[in-house]
């Protein structure tokens, strides 16, 4: 199996940062997605909108990021939430129960409003 | 670093790799005879440790040894003591070999006397390369093992393995909260004693039984394991890797067996304690099954049903 690639575009507007990555989430490229995140949480950006329009898969690996991400938020005050999943990685989020705790809107307006 | 640090390393490099061994060696035990025998019995009889003049039974000598643990005096003769029974052991049969070889590496985790005798290093050093390669060879198969299990499994055994943890529900946070007391309570009782080991088998046992329920209670856990860690420098990682081997050798085993409701609980549970984190052992392996898991539940096209499971349809 081929590794998988990841890209991450970030970019903070009125004090919401969105955080886009693009290919897949899973072991390998969990530490660069890992690292995106902390980076932007020790900057001071607590309202966070994961953009997952051009994500294609995301593991548990990932997924347990963003739980970690969600705890991280939470001691700060902060709040996140995530727009634009496939349908696939939507379904992955769910049968992790992570949709329970963090709900998936469908676009990045409407994710502004949980945060 | 000082010779203290350095040998409370050893000790702890030494104890991780007898747990994981342990794991190993059931795993092994799994694979049928001619590997048990070709990956632990053959390398112990090549280093001469074979003998054949024992009249006692494994078990026997395994109780008494049992018996003798609680008088101080005894510690430094376990290791010795050890050797003989695995050597023993070797002519009795290869079940024999494995209670005693899992008996000897227990004994190396419990006390640091016993993991720096050099019975114990000599033990180790013999038996952790094949059981490595072993490990290695294995991994493959597990996966087309998984995906068998996994393509065949019936549909209704793959919807029960992700049905959610009873969430919120009353009783389940009585429960819980309980639970948490209870933890508490006892690992105050181990850590008076300085039971390192009880405190950390307490707290994995607790955090992966219930980590990825809802009312897992987060904060109370970490408090522990940073009190413990600040008491008993690098409890933190042991505590990480002994969680990593369990669950990974939940996986290979319910792979094993086919049990694929277990296997898939334990992915999940991984994915939640571990949050993403490389360092982890067995990280790889596991996002490799995983993949497999979609690819599969993809094909037989299963997502709808699998979401009104988690929804609580």
């Amino acid at each position: 199996m081929s590794e998988a690639l990841l890209k991450i575009s970030e970019s903070v507007n009125d004090g919401i940062c969105v955080i886009t990555p693009s290919g897949d989430i899973d072991a390998h490229t969990a530490p660069q997605f890992k690292e995106s995140i902390e980076k932007n949480i020790a900057a001071g950006n607590i309202r966070i909108i994961f953009d997952f329009s051009s994500l294609n898969y995301i593991s548990s690996a990932g997924i347990g990021l963003l739980n970690a991400a969600l705890n991280s938020l939470k001691g700060k005050g902060g709040k996140m939430s995530i727009a634009c999943a496939s349908p696939s990685v939507h379904d992955t989020l769910e049968l992790m129960y992570f949709t329970k705790k963090v709900p998936v809107r469908k676009d990045i307006d409407s994710a502004k409003k949980d945060i | 670093m000082t010779t203290k640090g350095c040998m409370e390393d050893t000790v702890k490099t030494r104890t991780g790799y007898a747990q994981e061994m342990v794991k190993n060696i059931r795993i092994l035990a799994l694979n049928g005879k001619n590997n048990f025998r070709k990956y632990l019995f053959d390398p112990l009889y090549e280093a001469g440790w074979y003998n054949d003049t024992s009249r006692q039974s494994t078990l026997k000598l395994i109780e008494r040894m049992k018996e003798q643990e609680t008088d101080p005096s005894f510690v430094h003769t376990i290791a010795p003591q050890c050797k003989r029974l695995v050597c023993y052991s070797m002519a009795e049969g290869l079940s024999a070999l494995g209670n005693s070889s899992i008996f000897f590496l227990e004994k190396i985790q419990w006390d640091q006397r016993v993991s720096l005798s050099n019975e114990s290093i000599e033990f180790t050093d013999i038996i952790m390369p094949p059981l490595n390669e072993f490990m290695k060879l294995n991994s493959e198969s597990n996966e087309k093992l998984f995906t068998e299990a996994v393509a065949s499994a019936k549909k209704d055994e793959i919807l029960t393995a992700f049905e959610p943890v009873k969430l919120s529900s009353g009783g389940e946070k009585i429960k819980l909260d309980s639970e948490i007391k209870r933890l508490y309570n006892n690992i105050q009782i181990a850590s008076r004693y300085h039971n390192i080991p009880k405190c950390m088998k307490l707290l994995s046992t607790y955090i992966i039984q219930y980590s990825d329920n809802e009312d897992y209670a987060r904060g109370d856990v970490e408090k522990l394991i940073d009190a413990m860690t600040k008491r008993e420098p690098g409890f933190d990682a042991e505590l990480k890797n002994t969680m990593a081997i369990d669950l990974y050798y939940r996986i290979r085993k319910s792979v094993h067996s086919g049990e694929i409701r277990t296997t898939i609980q334990a992915i999940r549970k991984y994915g939640y304690i571990f949050e993403g984190d490389s360092s982890a052992k067995h990280f790889y392996d596991i996002d490799r099954l995983e993949r497999i898991l979609y690819k599969i539940i993809t094909e037989k096209d299963l997502w709808k049903e699998l979401k009104k499971e988690a929804r609580g349809q």
